[in-house]
């Protein structure tokens, strides 16, 4: 007769399973949990102060980002629109829409609009606009389809782990500095558009060429083309991305 | 060192390879050369306190034994909690971060944009402006770095010929002063009764008019100023009150140097300084590189004059100034002396006679000289020679606290050498009223007794603090029946004043100014007052009648109006920050009859007690600035307190203190001693000051308040109430105003005094070189320095390689920029401007005095102060040391979380949001320079003082490790701009906030591969060195030794004892 019954060795090896396992899938689901979206705010949806609307400026009217963010060119922040920008079209029209209330309001008061911060990074990361904006990278590329969002949210997470994956090979997230605001500019689209040309220069009907674009082999150029396009924005904007901590931490 | 003799055989034949000695054990100083040809130049024996000293000349075993660790007491230990029940709260501590950090979204911040941009700004760019800040009657030409509106860092105007960028402590303390949540908010009358600005307008303008039916006495006492403006207003209010009178009062006053011009020339002068002119120079007791205001200009001179090279005097031969300097206890211009004689401050009148005597031609019946005992006549004659030899290129100053003979003196002698026209300029004085000693306020209080007075308008700094004890202004204004006092806080002065003004900051109003040079520095506000605070102009506006006027329309009314300024002219000053002027020479010649009958101020007899202007809170007036307070004195590196400075011998012989206990006692308790002058008593710690003179005790001004509402200077806000050091004025009278007979008695009682000195300790390890300038011209240092690099190449290969470096060394000589620095200590005086801006720039808390006494101190960069030779008659030097950039970085490898790594351009970056606060980092750095912080000092910071932050660097919390970046912020700002616009940052693009601040530019700071930038030529230099060169680091800093100028009459024979130089052979 044992002193302990013959199910306790299951017991201990269970036990000893768990006291490895239980911490180990503690710090994994913390691990999973920090790069959720809930946690990295892209799951969070922002009421503003005003219901401002980036879909009816930018994608109906067509202005430009830097209408109103006037100082993402020259800044570390992009800047935010003080409130005689909006008066400055809304004094003129719908200068009555109810809906533009807390934008008088806070003209004729001289009192500022507090708006909600929905991509904020960490007080100890030093992130400049300008240094990408000059180099580039476009709005879209952070920001997401900003023309199509009724309320502004986060699409991308903006950890660390997001940052560094473009500053360690940034030439597929470039354009040109024209097309910096454009946020429908498609890299694919364009490089498609280049090897279509190429095609058609050669002699090729257009429906062959378009066909071959498509192609599995096409897409396989398509993707060359876009590396050497990258390549050459990388070489003509002397894009220089810096991995080194004190890039963005001071 | 017997000691580090066996280390250093260790260290070079060791094949373990680890060239790191190990801890605790002294350092070998210099790698050793089997042979040394000659005896090294380098002077040694450095001691940093009497402590060690007396452990020194005892042989003793090393002060700093196993028992004491490497680590200062406090500075690492945790306080009261056992290694069980750390294990517990680390366990729990460490479950709960993660769950907490990891699990938790991160609160949502808002965005307040402009209701209308401002012209010119750009979010998130800063802006710099130029203005001016006035300090006892001397202003100063200065930058201001605001972001978004609020201004976040006070900088040397690089425009101004007088400051040349150069800054000083107390200029960068006036913004910590602007955001002091102490500040008064409100205009109050006695009794606490609030008034609104405008009422208060309407009250002046009615007693105004009540005044002119009457014809009552209106006074005004005010700081001394050379303002235009201020100038203009009085003229005003004197137009539409005939019968005012305005007093100028400072209490630490200048009039003796005007009073001496008077006597020397016949007119009221002020002397305009050339050091860089002078040869010879020769201090009575004129602490002139203490860095502030006045003296940046003689700063930066007096370095170019000390740089080994060809001067205009010198021709073609290695040269250099050779400085005197008289004076009882020791200054940062002491210091940097390459004589020094210690002597009584009343003596120094006597030993003034006793050159010019020697001098002879027209001064040579100059009478009432010094009694000169066998050394000092040696002294004065060698100094005399060297005087004359010098000729137009001597020059002669004298200190403020010296009678008004003396600066006649001084002034005559510069006249007898030729010197005036040289080194020394006359010029019209540059405030308005000279007269701003005791005798004018001497009056003031008569006539207030005499109840002539019913009106009392005080706009100088607290007078009633700043005082002289037999001068009873707290008496007198309390007779008066309206009385106003304009003060940034309720203090001394406030609390027996009838009504209250709440004051704008410098940085808040429009004004003006005169700077030395005689430029018109413009003053303009950097922000609307943060409390609706009324300026001096404002309120001088009120009393000429005119209400409330706008500072700005006062200022153009003045020079735009009336002096007819061109509007873009005006606009053009405002960019500039001053009206381009200079002071014109008065063409004047010396009366040496009247110098000569001047009649001799007696010697104090007895012991005697010296004030003196604290090289920190000067006169008190900006003691509640926390950046102050706890800045360690440049000599005695005591912080949050004055001491009663004594000499070894006097400690000795007068109290009887055995210094041999010293020794014993693990903290630094010092005794307390009760000072009585006349019927006064005083109660003080004493200190033992190594270099003071003999039978004398120095104490310094600015200490002891007891203003309620400044609680940083009432000890509040550090240290629950108790005051911060002991108040000099009480015992401060008009007739000894700076030297009186005094006796010391000392108690038993004890009183522990925060003191940096031996903190971050560097074990012996010879760190700081300096040499003579014989030894520099023979080539004897370079010869020195390049054994000491090349030391290692004399072992086998395999050795050499492991003793260069522990990691394996990156080239950094293909990237764009590689930042290094060099100190250059020939130039380094030790007046710790560099600290303030480094604190200023990177948001470095302050941990009060009971932090510092537990070595918990955050200054990233710290200045070590090495005495050496003879414990009562010592040579100092100064060394600034902050982190030296290793590109084999030892920090590096010990930080288990990689909190601390390398860029790519070979900074050694802190990572705080990775540091888990191990300190290891701390433990394997052999320049001790990472600092931790222990406690959430930022997190209760008010919302002003929030305000006062730099925004592009990261506040820190509790439980990380901090140190030096190069002020990396910089370089990120100017890289960026420069990739934009697709440039290459030239020399000078970026400088360290410590290297901007410094008065005598002994910091450079630049790109390593740029063979012209001029840290790089200074890292070729003949001086220069690496610190620890042996350890194989590769510090990206490096050292330029100091050179002494000895004159070869006044050497004296190496006096350390053999055995201490031995480290060296």
């Amino acid at each position: 007769m044992a002193l302990f019954p013959r199910w306790t060795n299951t017991l201990s090896k269970v036990m000893g399973a768990g006291t490895l396992l239980v911490p180990a899938l503690a710090v994994a689901a913390l691990w999973y949990t920090a790069r959720t979206p809930v946690v990295t705010n892209q799951a969070m949806e922002y009421e503003q102060p005003v219901q401002f609307d980036h879909r009816h400026h930018n994608w109906e009217q067509g202005i430009d980002c830097r209408y109103c963010h006037t100082a993402v060119e020259t800044s570390a922040s992009a800047g935010i629109p003080s409130t005689t920008v909006c008066v400055g079209c809304h004094g003129q029209v719908w200068n009555k829409s109810p809906r533009l209330e807390p934008v008088r309001d806070a003209f004729f008061k001289e009192k500022p609009i507090e708006w909600l911060k929905v991509h904020d990074v960490p007080d100890f990361v030093y992130f400049n606009h300008s240094a990408h904006v000059n180099k580039g990278v476009g709005c879209v590329s952070c920001h997401g389809r900003v023309d199509q969002m009724p309320a502004i949210r986060q699409v991308e997470p903006l950890t660390m782990q997001w940052c560094l994956d473009c500053h360690r090979d940034p030439k597929l997230h470039l354009r040109p500095l024209d097309q910096i605001t454009n946020m429908t500019w498609d890299a694919d689209e364009v490089a498609k558009e280049h090897l279509l040309k190429e095609k058609l220069d050669k002699g090729m009907d257009h429906h062959h060429a378009a066909e071959e674009v498509a192609s599995l082999a096409g897409m396989m150029e398509v993707a060359a083309e876009r590396q050497k396009m990258g390549q050459t924005l990388f070489d003509q904007l002397k894009v220089h991305p810096r991995t080194a901590c004190d890039t963005c931490h001071r | 060192m017997n000691s580090s003799d066996t280390s250093e055989t260790n260290v070079a034949t060791s094949s373990s390879g680890f060239a790191l000695p190990v801890l605790n054990q002294p350092a070998p100083s210099v790698i050793p050369s089997k042979k040394a040809k000659t005896e090294s130049p380098f002077n040694t024996g450095y001691w940093m306190s009497v402590e060690e000293k007396l452990a020194l000349d005892a042989s003793a075993d090393p002060v700093f034994g196993e028992e004491d660790g490497e680590f200062p007491a406090g500075s690492t230990a945790l306080d009261a909690v056992g290694r069980r029940d750390f294990a517990k709260l680390l366990g729990a501590s460490m479950a709960l971060a993660g769950v907490g950090m990891s699990c938790q979204r991160p609160p949502t911040e808002v965005m307040v944009p402009y209701h209308k941009n401002p012209d010119g700004v750009t979010v998130g760019n800063p802006l710099h402006y130029a203005t001016a800040l006035t300090y006892g009657g001397f202003a100063t030409s200065v930058l201001v770095k605001a972001r978004e509106g609020r201004p976040i860092k006070i900088e040397g105007n690089p425009d101004h010929p007088a400051v040349k960028g150069k800054i000083g402590s107390l200029e960068l303390a006036h913004l910590l002063q602007m955001y002091d949540p102490n500040r008064a908010k409100l205009i109050k009358e006695r009794g606490g009764r609030t008034m609104a600005r405008k009422a208060f307008a309407d009250q002046v303008s009615s007693r105004l008019a009540v005044a002119n039916e009457r014809g009552a006495k209106v006074r005004f006492l005010v700081d001394p100023s050379g303002s235009p403006l201020l100038a203009s207003l009085r003229e005003e209010v004197k137009a539409k009150l005939p019968e005012a009178k305005f007093i100028s009062y400072t209490a630490i006053s200048q009039q003796n140097r005007h009073d001496g011009a008077r006597a020397a020339f016949g007119l009221s002068l002020e002397p305009a300084y050339d050091f860089s002119k002078a040869k010879v120079v020769l201090s009575l007791d004129e602490n002139f590189l203490l860095a502030w205001g006045p003296n940046l200009a003689n700063a930066h001179g007096w370095a170019a004059s000390r740089e080994p090279g060809s001067h205009p005097w010198a021709g073609s031969s290695k040269d250099m100034s050779r400085l005197y300097v008289v004076e009882p206890a020791i200054t940062v211009t002491g210091t940097m002396a390459d004589h020094r004689l210690r002597l009584r401050g009343s003596q120094i009148e006597g030993f003034a006679r006793a050159v010019a005597k020697q001098l002879g031609g027209a001064l040579g019946n100059v009478s009432g000289e010094l009694q000169l005992t066998a050394d000092q006549a040696k002294y004065v004659s060698a100094l005399v020679e060297d005087l004359k030899a010098a000729g137009p290129n001597a020059l002669v100053v004298a200190g403020e606290r010296q009678s008004a003979a003396v600066h006649a003196l001084a002034f005559a002698m510069n006249g007898a050498l030729g010197a005036i026209g040289t080194t020394l300029t006359l010029i019209q004085p540059t405030i308005d009223d000279t007269a701003t000693g005791p005798a004018a306020l001497r009056a003031l209080v008569d006539e207030i007794n005499a109840g002539q007075v019913d009106t009392l308008v005080i706009t100088a700094k607290n007078p009633v603090y700043a005082r002289y004890a037999d001068i009873d202004l707290a008496g007198a204004i309390d007779k008066v029946v309206n009385s106003y006092y304009l003060g940034l806080f309720e203090d001394e002065t406030a609390a027996v004043t009838r009504t209250f003004i709440n004051a704008a900051h410098a940085l808040e109003s429009w004004g003006d100014a005169k700077a030395i040079d005689g430029s018109i520095l413009i003053q303009q506000p950097l922000v609307e007052p943060l409390y609706a605070g009324v300026s001096e102009a404002q309120l001088l506006a009120m009393w000429a009648g005119r209400g409330e006027v706008k500072g700005l329309d006062l200022l153009k009314g003045l020079h735009v109006k009336k002096n007819g300024i061109a509007d873009a002219d005006f606009s053009k000053a405002l960019q500039l920050g001053f009206l381009p002027a200079s002071n014109v020479a008065v063409d004047t010649a010396v009366g040496f009859d009247r110098v000569a009958g001047l009649p001799v101020t007696p010697a104090v007899t007895g012991l005697e007690l010296a004030l003196v202007r604290c090289a920190k809170v000067h006169d008190g007036a900006l003691s509640n600035v926390p950046w102050l307070q706890e800045l360690p004195d440049p000599i005695t590196k005591i912080v949050w307190d004055n001491a009663l400075m004594v000499s070894p011998k006097t400690a000795k012989e007068k109290f009887n203190i055995e210094m041999r206990s010293l020794m014993a006692a693990p903290e630094r308790e010092a005794r307390v001693a009760v000072v009585k002058v006349g019927e006064k008593t005083l109660r003080v710690p004493i200190w033992i000051a190594p270099g003071h003179a003999d039978d004398t005790v120095t104490l310094a001004l600015g200490y002891g308040r007891t203003s309620k509402s400044e609680k940083v200077a009432n000890g509040e806000s550090f240290d629950d109430a108790k005051t911060v050091g002991a108040d000099a004025y009480s015992l401060r009278t008009s007739t000894a105003p700076w030297f009186m007979s005094a006796t010391v008695d000392l108690t038993t009682d004890l009183q522990q005094l925060s003191c940096t000195q031996e903190h971050w300790d560097m074990h012996d390890r010879k760190i700081a070189l300096e040499s003579s300038l014989e030894d520099l011209n023979s080539g004897h240092v370079k010869e020195s320095l390049e054994e000491l690099v090349a030391g290692p190449a004399k072992l086998t290969t395999q050795q050499a390689k492991m003793q260069v470096t522990l990691q394996e060394g990156v080239d950094y000589s293909k990237v764009e920029y590689k930042w290094g620095m060099a100190v250059d200590l020939n130039r380094c005086t030790g007046c710790s401007a560099c600290i303030t801006a480094c604190q200023s720039e990177n948001n470095i808390p302050v941990v009060g005095r009971d932090g510092v006494k537990r070595n918990r101190e955050m200054f990233w960069l710290r200045l070590d102060r090495y005495f050496s030779s003879d414990l009562n008659d010592p040579q100092v030097i100064t060394q600034m040391v902050t982190c030296q950039q290793c590109e084999t970085a030892p920090c590096e490898y010990v930080c288990p979380v990689n909190a601390t790594v390398h860029s790519e351009e070979g900074l050694n970056d802190m990572i705080y949001n990775r540091c888990i606060g191990t300190r290891y980092c701390s433990n394997n750095c052999p320049y001790k320079v990472r600092r931790f912080n222990y406690f959430n000092y930022t997190g209760e910071y008010t919302a002003s003082q929030k305000l006062a932050q730099n925004p592009e660097v990261t506040v820190r919390a509790r439980g990380v490790m901090e140190k030096c970046t190069f002020c990396v912020q910089r370089i990120e700002a100017a890289r960026i701009v420069s990739r934009r616009t697709d440039t290459h940052l030239t020399d000078g693009a970026v400088q360290t906030a410590c290297q901007q601040a410094c008065p005598t530019s002994a910091i450079e700071f630049g790109n390593l591969n740029d063979p012209l930038s001029r840290v790089s030529r200074a890292h070729e230099n003949d001086r220069a060195y690496n610190l620890l060169q042996q350890l194989g680091t590769r510090p990206r800093n490096r050292y330029l030794t100091r050179v002494r100028n000895q004159n070869p009459k006044l050497v004296v024979a190496k006096a350390a004892p053999a055995e201490h130089q031995e480290a060296h052979e």
